[in-house]
This record gives C-alpha cells, structure tokens and sequence, in this order.
C-alpha cells in the first residue's frame, strides 16, 4: 500500500529510484564487469557529470545536440549533462595526458543522460559501462575490445548474444571519392539506415555516381554474414581506402577467429549510422527476444584530435540496464539480498568476536536492534528469508534456530508458527562459525 | 505454395498489421504467400492470430501503432503506409515500398482560399491527424499554422469554422469534393511499406530475408496492376 500523505511522490520524466533487487542487481553487474576490465589492465575514469557544453559538443552531430540535457549555471554559462562518456574521455586525454606511455587504457562505470523519449531499456538517465583502448591504431586493439565485449556478456551469464562488426572505413572512402554534397551524404546514409536498398539504388541512378561506387553502394544495406560478406565487400571495394578498409575488419575478424569468438560474431557493413566520431570499426551487440542493442562501440581516430594531440582509439559502451533486461529475458542474475544470519543484541555482544569473522567470510550477519523477543526474531526472519537466527547466547555457546521448519507446535499458540524447545539446540561458538561458514 | 516461410527456424516471425484500409491487401498478400486461414481476421475479434504452419503471428492494430510495436521489438516486422512512418519518425529499417495503399498526404481547403497569399493571413489554422509534418510542411514557407490535432473526419474542420485548411491522405480525391474542398498542395506521396525491427533484422536475418523475397515476388503483382489503374479504388 502506498503512502497517502503530504508528501511529494512525483519524479520528471526520464529518471527512476533503484531500491532492493534492482539496485542490488546493476551494482552486481557493475562489480563483475570492473573485475573483468581491471584483469585486462584498464584503469577507471571518473569525469565530472556536467562541462560547458560547447567543449563537450565539439565532436557531434546536429541530432545528437537535441539529446542533451542543457543546464544554465549562475553566471550563464551554458552547461551539459554528460551523454556519453567517450567524448569526455578524448578531452581529458587531448588536452592532458602528454607524455604517458602509450597505449592508455580506461573504464568507466557510470551514469549518461540524454533527452530522448524514455525506451524500453532506457531512461534519460541511464548507466554504461565501457573502455576506451588509446594510442593503439591497428586491428589488434580493436580484436582485444571486441574480446572483452564478449567476455563481459559471458562473464553475466547471457547466452545467444550477438556481436554485429561493421567497418565505417569502408561507407567513408568511398563517398570520399564521389563529389556529393553533405546533403547528399545524408541521404545516402538516411536510406542505407533504414535498409531501403529501393530508394538509395534510385538516388545513386538520379547522381549518376560511377557504376563501380553505385554497385559498392548499393549492395551495402545487404553486406551481411560471416567470412562471404568479407570477400564480397573486397571484391566490391572501388577504391584503395575502400580495399584497406575491409583488410582491417577481415585482420580482426581473424584475431577473434583464432580466440575462437566468432560464434558471436556476424559481418555487417550495412550500418552508416551510430556516433558521427567513429571512423573505423564499429560494435554493435543484440541479445534474443531484445528489440534494440545492448551494446554500441567503434574506432574514433580523429575525435582526440579535436582537443589536442591526435591519437587513434577505440572503446565501448554497454547499456547497463539493457543487459540487465537481456539477462531477465533469460531468467538469470539471479541476486539473494537476504541476511544468513540474525542475531539477538545480547548474544551479538557475547559473540562478537565470531560474527566479525563471519562477516569477514562474506556472510550478512544481522543484529536486531528493536529488542525483539524468540518469537519475534523467528517471525522476522521467516519474513526477511533469513535462515539461522541465534536467540540468545553467552561467552560459550550460541542458541541457534532455524528460523524454517520442520514445525511442531506447541500448545495454545494456535498455528503462530513458535519454535519449540527442540528445534533449538546451544552450540559452541566455534562450532557455530565453522558451520555457517560452510 | 506449401513451402513454408519460415522453414528456417522453429520460432515464429510476429508481424504487426494496421487496421483500417490496409488491412484487406495485407491478408491478401499473406494469403499469396500460404496462410490460408487468415481472411478469418476480419470477421473475428481475437487480436492475435497464429498461422502456425507458416511460422507466423498476426497482430492488428491502429496504423500509428505499428512502428511503436516494431521499434520495441513486440512485432519483427510490420506493414504501414509510408505516411505513418514520417510522421512518426521511428528508429526501424524500412526496407521496401510495397506497391499497394497509394495515396498523397494533401494540404486542401475551400475553393476561395486556393489563390490566396497565405503569408498575409494573421491566423492559419490547419486541422490534421499528421501534426508533425503539417507544422514541417508550413514552417519551412515560414508560416506559423496553428495545427489542430485531429484523430478523425478531418474535413469536417473547415465547414464548422474549427480550421481554415487540412491535411490529410486523399486516394480519389472524394472526400475532399463531397466537403466541397480542393487541393492546394501535395507534401508527400504514400504506399504500404514493410517495416523490420533492427534487432530481429541482425539476429534472425536469414528468415527475414527469405520472407522478405516472397513478399517482394508477390507484391510484383500489386504494382504491376496498380500501375495499370492508377491507383486503388478506396478512399481516403
């Protein structure tokens, strides 16, 4: 039942409160991946939530610009909630990190914002976890990146996932080639965006682009598959930046061949759209029975340029909440909030110096602290979930309880489900420990 | 035709189908490809159809709402005319026009007004069920129209003084002449269109694939006859 008071329950569109097994279950998530990053030598990043919005907005497109939150401080200052952490990261190594042994490897586990319509899987705030792999500018780094993608969607225990690989590279040099006007450019990646192989053979027809880029072009809203999609695309490419472009995805796709991944993955070079900064590869990751991404990455070279020295990187971004919908869809992450054990105050005194050890083996240990008798510390418990509840002690023994069956009433309780004598039995304190801790 | 679409995989393809005037073409076209049962939609009240040997499930609903039900992922694919799609603007693969269902989204009014230079007028009022892209259309001659969001019977706004003009589809133009309006301006042109989820794209492409291509062999037809006459029958 909800509260029906003075208070004020309404919250603004686009943000939610995180309590109990839903906050449990993306701290967990978050944990399990900065385990992993951390194996692969990564260090964390913690940029500010908000920049003045001119310097974080140096890299994108007009689109994206509609979806920041804008903020004006005192002194009107044009302010931005961060909504995406990547461009960040590329500010504070342009204009900062000089002279660090390259390449430089961060994480982040945070939350973005970003002005859209609340989704399936996404609020306007929302949490990513990601890497940026700097300074390194050939296949092998893209081949770790795309590694640990994997290993993070294995490490959760999502099954059936799929890693998609395109190749900017390829869409770039050959409209490099072609005299189109941005306008044009546009159109070209609006139709290639929605698959509509109709509409972009029509305008290629209408621009009377060269028969060999037209067919390059044409062919890519369908460029998809395994190893055939890679040899298709090369004997397509038109151009030598075109040829250099595919060699790069077929070097990674062969790195990730010989770690055995590719189960996961899939070729796919008819996607023009994601983040205008990306200039190589680019990740995108789909789980079954999830309509939209849980996933989004590529290579940037020319994005750390803009705020100082240039450097070529690579990164991505996991949806937090979208894998965690992803796991749900599979009945997974499963997380168990309830305390092992719960200990009346007095008993907690005499064995202290036990339960510090428990809780030092990872167990929750719970002291009551509403002076609650046998009875009532049995009927908590069983509403808590919690299985073993010590009713009372001294410096030697524990009194121990199991606060679930089997039951045997005794007279005149009338079903209160109270514990009889025998399901209690005094244990030592070292017994106890050694019992628990199992 | 008793090859099945979707012999590829033993999980059905939903796809979602838009009430209203397309939705006779569209059992039509998923007749041709096999499923034989499905007329039966129109004379029954169940929401979900299931054409189980073709490994397929139907939903019918308001034309608006099939990007909605295809961009989240709760139908793989959907049908809906090309109108809807720009005025919702969903994130959706459209993949191909699908020849039936043509129709123009039209600016009209009452005949004294076609000659007018509506840039003088202090107040335009347009009544519409597309306000998105009337307001696009009247913005970019730098018109400030208030739009009057409509959910139906459109022409009837200008006869009771609620607008000056409308926008709104016209197949024959019938509806326009029996309110004793005409056509001042065309913003776009319309056929049914397939739509795919991007997600059920990458992760079932084969099966898509192969129900794209029959759909594409069946609907030849459609545009070969409906280039023979001109457009369709119905009105808008």
């Amino acid at each position: 039942m909800s509260y029906k008071g003075p208070f004020k329950a309404a919250l603004p569109c686009g943000v939610r409160d995180l309590f109990l097994e839903d906050a449990a279950k993306l701290s967990k998530l978050m944990a399990t991946w900065r385990q992993l990053f951390e194996s692969w030598a990564y260090t964390e990043i913690i940029p500010p939530t908000y920049e003045h919005y001119d310097v974080l907005m140096a890299g994108s497109d007009a689109d994206f610009e509609r979806k920041i939150f804008r903020v004006l401080d005192r002194e009107g200052n044009i302010l931005a909630l961060r909504p995406d952490i990547t461009t960040q990261v590329a500010r504070i190594v342009g204009t900062k990190l000089h002279g660090l042994p390259l390449p430089l490897r961060f994480y982040y586990l945070t939350n973005v914002f970003r002005f859209e319509e609340p989704q399936a899987g996404r609020q306007r705030e929302f949490y990513q976890a990601g890497l940026e792999l700097i300074g390194a500018p050939g296949p092998e780094a893209d081949a770790e990146l795309i590694t640990i993608v994997i290993e993070a969607l294995q490490w959760v225990g999502l099954q059936g996932f799929q890693i998609n690989l395109g190749q900017m590279a390829f869409f770039r040099a050959i409209v490099a080639e072609l005299d189109l006007s941005p306008a044009q450019v546009e159109e070209l990646k609006g139709a290639i965006d929605r698959k509509d192989e109709v509409g972009l053979r029509k305008s290629l027809r209408e621009w009377e682009i060269s028969d060999r880029h037209a067919t390059a072009l044409g062919e890519l809203p369908h460029l998809c598959g395994s190893e055939e999609a890679l040899e298709r695309a090369a004997s397509l490419a038109p151009n030598a930046g075109a040829c250099r472009a595919i060699e790069n995805l077929s070097r990674v796709y062969d790195l990730l061949s010989a770690r055995s991944l590719t189960e996961h993955l899939v070729i796919d070079l008819g996607e023009a759209r994601g983040m205008d900064y990306y200039t190589g590869i680019t990740i995108e990751g789909f789980s079954p029975g999830l309509g939209f991404s849980i996933c989004n990455g590529g290579r940037y070279d020319e994005l750390i340029g803009l705020y100082g020295r240039p450097l070529p990187a690579v990164g991505f971004a996991l949806g937090v909440e979208r894998v965690l919908l992803a796991l749900e869809e599979q009945s997974k992450q499963e997380v168990d909030l309830a305390p092992h054990l719960l200990v009346a105050d007095e008993a907690a005194s005499a064995g202290r110096a036990t339960l510090q050890r428990l809780r030092h083996r990872g167990l929750r240990v719970e002291v009551d602290v509403m002076a609650r008798g046998e009875a009532g510390l049995l009927g908590y418990a069983r509403v808590r979930g919690i299985p073993w509840v010590i009713v009372g002690g001294d410096e030697a023994r524990a009194l121990l309880a199991p606060s679930t069956g089997p039951w045997s009433f005794g007279p005149g309780t009338k079903g209160s489900g109270r514990c009889t004598a025998d399901s209690q039995r005094w244990v030592n304190w070292g017994t106890l420990e050694e019992m628990l801790a199992r | 035709m008793k090859d099945s679409i979707l012999i590829l995989s033993k999980e059905t393809l939903s796809v979602a189908l838009p009430k209203g005037r397309l939705l006779h073409p569209c059992l039509e076209l998923f007749q041709d490809l096999g499923c034989a049962g499905l007329m039966g939609i129109l004379s029954s009240r169940r929401l979900l159809w299931e054409e189980p040997e073709q490994g397929l499930n139907f939903m019918v609903i308001r034309p608006t709402d099939v990007p909605i039900y295809v961009e989240h992922g709760a139908a793989d694919l959907g049908i809906v005319g090309r109108d809807v799609l720009c005025e919702e603007q969903r994130d959706i693969y459209e993949p191909m026009g699908l020849g039936f269902g043509r129709c123009r989204l039209v600016v009209a009014g009452p005949p004294e007004i076609r000659d007018e230079n509506l840039h003088l007028r202090h107040r335009l009022r347009v009544a519409t069920k597309y306000p998105r892209l009337t307001r696009q259309h009247f913005l970019k001659q730098g018109i400030s129209a208030e739009v009057v969001s409509l959910s139906g019977s459109v022409e009837l706004a200008p006869q009771v003084g609620l607008a000056d003009l409308v926008v709104d589809m016209v197949q024959t133009g019938r509806t326009l002449r029996e309110n004793n309006l005409v056509e001042i301006d065309e913003i776009m042109s319309s056929e049914a269109c397939l739509i795919v989820n991007r997600a059920s794209h990458k992760l079932r492409l084969k099966e898509i694939n192969h129900l794209m291509k029959r759909i594409a062999d069946v609907t030849k037809k459609f545009k070969a006859q409906s280039s023979k006459l001109g457009g369709g029958e119905l009105d808008g």
